[in-house]
């Protein structure tokens, strides 16, 4: 916790050594529930026109980055988010004061309003599909007469006296990886796609990871979308995993403009 | 990859797993440059999390990356023992998309099954849709 002194009660900065935590914006009709957000501090909204922030204060004399900022952060938008549309802003976001965030509100105002209304009865869901590794190396390696070949001759050699083989042998199951996956992508969405508003593609550059989408839903929605999801599952569990998380806020679908 | 344990949670088939976000690496996850950005001019600071977050999820097509993958398929023991041989693991394959109510991922199957070599169309990992948002996300917060 920071060593700074807290004036405790008081809503107006003492120093310049505070500023205001941003969390996300919601509707300005809209009240929030309360919530503790960063530094155990309540969470507070700043209203300007048709939106409003919602933040708590901070003390900047304080190393930035840690574990209880995120999970703060986090728990704030879930709290939020089960109350009705949530933008969320970028973690780690310190405004100077309330000025500047109701000059923030004031620029954005029509954005602001605009992502709210698209964001209004809808939920993020990210589903990651990841290869049951062994089986579809075992298809790649079974199919492909050059990977197996180097499979042969690799395996049972000394790593030093093989390097270029093995460097060369995994390549190859790399690409037949990549290659594999954007296919299965393609069939997943195909199920995914139809139930969903909006989706984002957040795919890492790692191999054995199929899909990993963000999901915007229609809360009435979320069941079917479930549903189907298991019959996917179910159908291609021998080669590939789906994992789903969710329902959370929006964190993919605010940032956009 | 273990992921077994959490594969049998949830409701109904019992086959998607549904996670509930709680540890660090988790919400880092969800959350990492996403959301909104403020303008610099307007914000006192962005509050970095490079250094948790640097090496957490980047995994580039790298010698590194080959050589594990190398050694994946030699511990996969295809043709000795306790290993599956290769008709077994093709007709589990099979037998696995057969049974299931999801055509689109069943085609996948065998369409995967069907083929003869894999190296044609190499890039096509590469080439799919981009990131929607937060492209910029060094640039910003290095500011």
């Amino acid at each position: 916790m920071s060593s700074a002194v807290r004036t405790e009660g008081s809503d107006a900065p003492v120093a310049v050594d505070r500023g205001l935590w941003m969390y996300g914006v919601v509707p300005a009709g809209l009240t929030p529930p309360g919530a503790v957000g960063v530094d155990g501090e309540p969470i507070e909204v700043v209203r300007a026109g048709e939106v409003a922030a919602v933040v708590s204060w901070m003390s900047l004399d304080r190393p930035p980055g840690r574990k209880a900022e995120l999970l703060a952060y986090h728990g704030v938008l879930d709290v939020l988010a089960r109350n009705g549309p949530v933008a969320p802003v970028r973690f780690g976001t310190v405004m100077a004061d309330r000025e500047a965030v109701v000059e923030f509100l004031e620029v954005q105002e029509g954005e602001l309003a605009e992502v709210l209304a698209l964001l209004e009865g809808r939920r993020q869901f990210n589903l990651r599909a990841t290869y049951v590794e062994d089986a579809v190396l075992a298809e790649i390696v079974t199919l492909d007469p050059e990977i197996r070949d180097l499979h042969e001759r690799t395996r049972d050699l000394p790593e030093d006296a093989s390097y270029p083989d093995r460097v060369r042998l995994g390549e190859l199951v790399v690409r037949g990886l990549e290659q594999r996956g954007a296919e299965d992508a393609a069939l997943l969405l195909d199920t995914v796609l139809p139930r969903v508003v909006e989706h984002v593609d957040r795919t890492a550059s790692n191999p054995s990871v199929v899909l990993d989408v963000a999901l915007l839903v229609d809360e009435s929605q979320g069941d079917e979308l479930v549903h189907a999801l298991e019959g996917l599952a179910e159908a291609v569990h021998e080669r590939i995993r789906l994992e789903l998380v969710g329902p959370m806020a929006p964190y993919d679908f605010a940032g956009a403009f | 990859m273990t992921v077994q344990s959490t594969q049998r949670r949830g409701d109904g088939g019992g086959y998607l797993s549904r996670p509930a976000p709680s540890g660090l690496a988790d919400v880092i996850e969800i959350i990492l440059d996403k959301g909104i950005v403020i303008d610099a001019y307007v914000r006192v600071s962005l509050v970095g999390i490079e250094l948790l977050t640097i090496d957490a999820r980047i995994v580039i097509a790298s010698v590194d990356t080959y050589l594990r993958f190398a050694e994946a398929t030699n511990r996969l023991d295809l043709y000795e023992k306790g290993g599956k041989d290769l008709t077994e693991v093709v007709g589990d394959l099979q037998k696995g998309g057969a049974s299931g109510k999801t055509e689109g991922a069943v085609q996948g199957v065998k369409r995967a099954l069907g083929r003869g070599h894999s190296d044609d169309d190499e890039d096509e990992g590469q080439s799919r849709p981009a990131k929607k948002s937060a492209s910029s996300r060094r640039s910003e917060s290095s500011r």
